[in-house]
């Protein structure tokens, strides 16, 4: 009676367009009052589950990008990226894809990704290639941001299912978003071969890689040492976090010179917005969470896939046709936030590695954000670009079509993306 | 109803500049621990239940911020189905049911910050009670968002143009 109420409130609130967070508080408060519960659990709950330090690197890391990006660190990628690339057909999308890569390393959200890429490179981009194509290339590139480290959907998700390793999903993220990259080069030339798009970029010149390249290091050296540290376990990843905000302060201020204390407050504020979003939908749906644990939801499902099935990759197929599905329609943090506490128990029981369980999870989340209708990074490019989203979409195509290959790759061939966490002792 | 709106205004801008504050103190509390601890092999008690209170009240001032930017990620699929009329009409009573959730939990929050008012947070001399003060502050803050969007409709902004917003906000 409790589950049915929760999920009958919950769904039909969150249809009818009120937003998620609330719609599970709404579920909460009337799963309390059939279960003639004591309303005190709600803000108890509340409380208790924001109080989380791990939770702490989501703002830090998008402080970190944020301030990253107002010292102008986007000029010095993208000069780098240009050297590096050099002069061929369908180069500016080349060198869009590879600041992707470049900036995911600094910066753990799509959104950031998408807003950066479109204000950095979407004017060249608009004049070099149809503007539904240049709109389509940022929102596929910023998919990398939550997939190559530091990603705030990975934290979130090793927050809600609970024993999970931060440390462990940053380093199952790094071969497949160095993969996607790669394959969507690859994609990008095709395309400009076939449409005929025309050579962009200076000649390659190894005297101007090498300035560019020294010119780059101190961007480089964050991820290196951020990163690097958080998987080595010298640090965990709020300090981590923490870091990376002190070392994007000092490449703003001494190295690139372009940022400005009066930038501060609008980085820190920005930071706390997105970390309040995240943090109501924790705080409301943590009532869910633990209503379900005590009406045993976890063991219901369990039982309910044991009566059909014992295999495990029949189980996490499932799931990802399930993902693929809802993560069209809701909104990626949500998802996990509601999803990841009831089925990371049910994946242990079926004998999969967190580590192996949460990156397929993650990663089918991030595809949902450019999957239509309600892919985030569409609207956010379609915003950008001041394009009617159909437009997006019918040009997209071809790299959601290539992002689902890469899953399916990963789905078939685990070691991909195990053997660095399992090199590393996170995994077994 | 212009009384109203320039007492939120203000609210707005004294609870934006507050998570400015706590922001800036998580973020300086945890460098300098870091700092301490690898480089000084030395450690400050009181700077592991600094960033937790920043944290916890960060998320709470800022919720009603989000709420006016309408970047709390909602699913408006059916509400676009919708004429006009109706959907105004089921956005006011979707925010009228926000309202008595806002309230519900004010009011229990408020019961459990009286309960706990005497019991001090380890290592430093503040009352447990501070989170719940926190959700009480979001709470009827949240609400008076809530009634003011019943009256004046959703907002234009969402998510993906949090830049552009908190940027005008902060300059208002």
């Amino acid at each position: 009676m409790i589950i049915a109420t929760i999920v009958i409130i919950f769904f039909l609130f969150a249809a009818l367009g009120m937003p998620i967070a609330f719609a599970m508080g709404m579920a909460s408060l009337t799963a309390i009052l059939v279960a003639g519960m004591d309303f005190m659990v709600l803000p108890g709950k509340m409380v208790h589950a924001v109080d989380s330090f791990p939770l702490m690197a989501i703002p830090l890391f998008m402080l970190a990008g944020q301030l990253m990006l107002r010292g102008g660190i986007m000029d010095p990628l993208i000069d780098f990226v240009n050297a590096l690339i050099g002069r061929v057909r369908g180069g500016l999308a080349h060198v869009t894809v590879a600041s992707a890569m470049l900036f995911s390393s600094v910066s753990g959200v799509a959104v950031a990704d998408a807003t950066a890429l479109g204000g950095a490179l979407g004017p060249a981009l608009s004049k070099t290639y149809p503007r539904p194509f240049a709109a389509s290339i940022v929102a596929a590139a910023s998919c990398m941001g939550p997939i190559i480290p530091p990603s705030g959907a990975m934290i979130v998700y090793a927050v809600m299912a609970g024993n999970v390793s931060v440390a462990g999903l940053f380093l199952a993220g790094i071969v497949p978003g160095v993969l996607i990259g790669i394959s969507m080069m690859g994609l990008c030339t095709y395309i400009a071969y076939r449409r005929g798009y025309p050579p962009t970029g200076d000649a390659f010149n190894w005297r101007k890689l090498v300035r560019e390249t020294l010119r780059s290091i101190p961007i480089f050296l964050m991820p290196i040492i951020v990163i690097g540290g958080i998987i080595a376990g010298a640090f965990t990843p709020t300090e981590g976090a923490a870091i990376a905000v002190a070392y994007a302060l000092l490449i703003g201020f001494f190295f690139t010179r372009k940022l400005k204390l009066a930038d501060l407050p609008v980085a820190l504020f920005n930071a706390a917005i997105v970390t309040a979003v995240v943090g109501a939908l924790i705080a409301f749906s943590t009532t869910v969470t633990y209503l379900f644990t005590i009406e045993r939801v976890a063991d219901l499902i369990v039982e309910w896939f044991g009566s059909y099935t014992t295999s495990p990759y029949v189980f996490i197929c499932l799931v990802m046709v399930a993902l693929l599905v809802l993560g069209a329609f809701v909104e990626g943090n949500s998802l996990i936030i509601m999803v990841a506490p009831v089925l990371a128990p049910v994946a242990l029981s079926f004998g999969l590695d967190p580590i192996y369980f949460g990156f397929l999870f993650v990663m089918n989340i991030v595809l949902g954000s450019i999957t239509p209708p309600v892919g985030i990074l569409l609207f956010v490019t379609a915003g950008i670009w001041n394009e009617p989203i159909t437009n997006i979409i019918k040009a997209i195509w071809p790299f959601i079509v290539l992002l689902y290959s890469v899953l399916v790759l990963l789905v078939l061939v685990p070691d991909i993306f195990m053997f660095l966490p399992k090199l590393m002792g996170f995994a077994k | 109803m212009k009384l109203f709106e320039r007492c939120l205004l203000a609210i707005d801008k004294v609870s934006s500049y507050a998570v400015i504050g706590l922001m800036a103190v998580l973020t300086v509390v945890i460098i300098i621990q870091v700092v301490l601890r690898y480089f000084f092999n030395e450690s400050l008690d009181w700077s592991w239940v600094v960033p937790r209170i920043c944290f916890v009240w960060i998320i709470f001032l800022a919720i009603p911020l989000g709420i006016k930017r309408g970047v709390h990620a909602s699913i408006d699929i059916v509400p676009r189905l919708l004429p006009e009329r109706v959907r105004t009409l089921l956005y006011r009573l979707l925010t009228g049911c926000l309202i008595i959730l806002m309230m519900v939990v004010t009011y229990n929050a408020i019961l459990i910050a009286q309960k706990t008012w005497h019991y001090m947070m380890p290592l430093i001399d503040i009352s447990l009670a501070n989170f719940y003060v926190a959700i009480i502050i979001s709470g009827i803050h949240s609400t008076l968002h809530f009634v003011r969007l019943i009256w004046t409709g959703p907002p234009l902004s969402s998510s993906f143009d949090i830049m552009e917003t908190s940027e005008d906000s902060l300059d208002q």
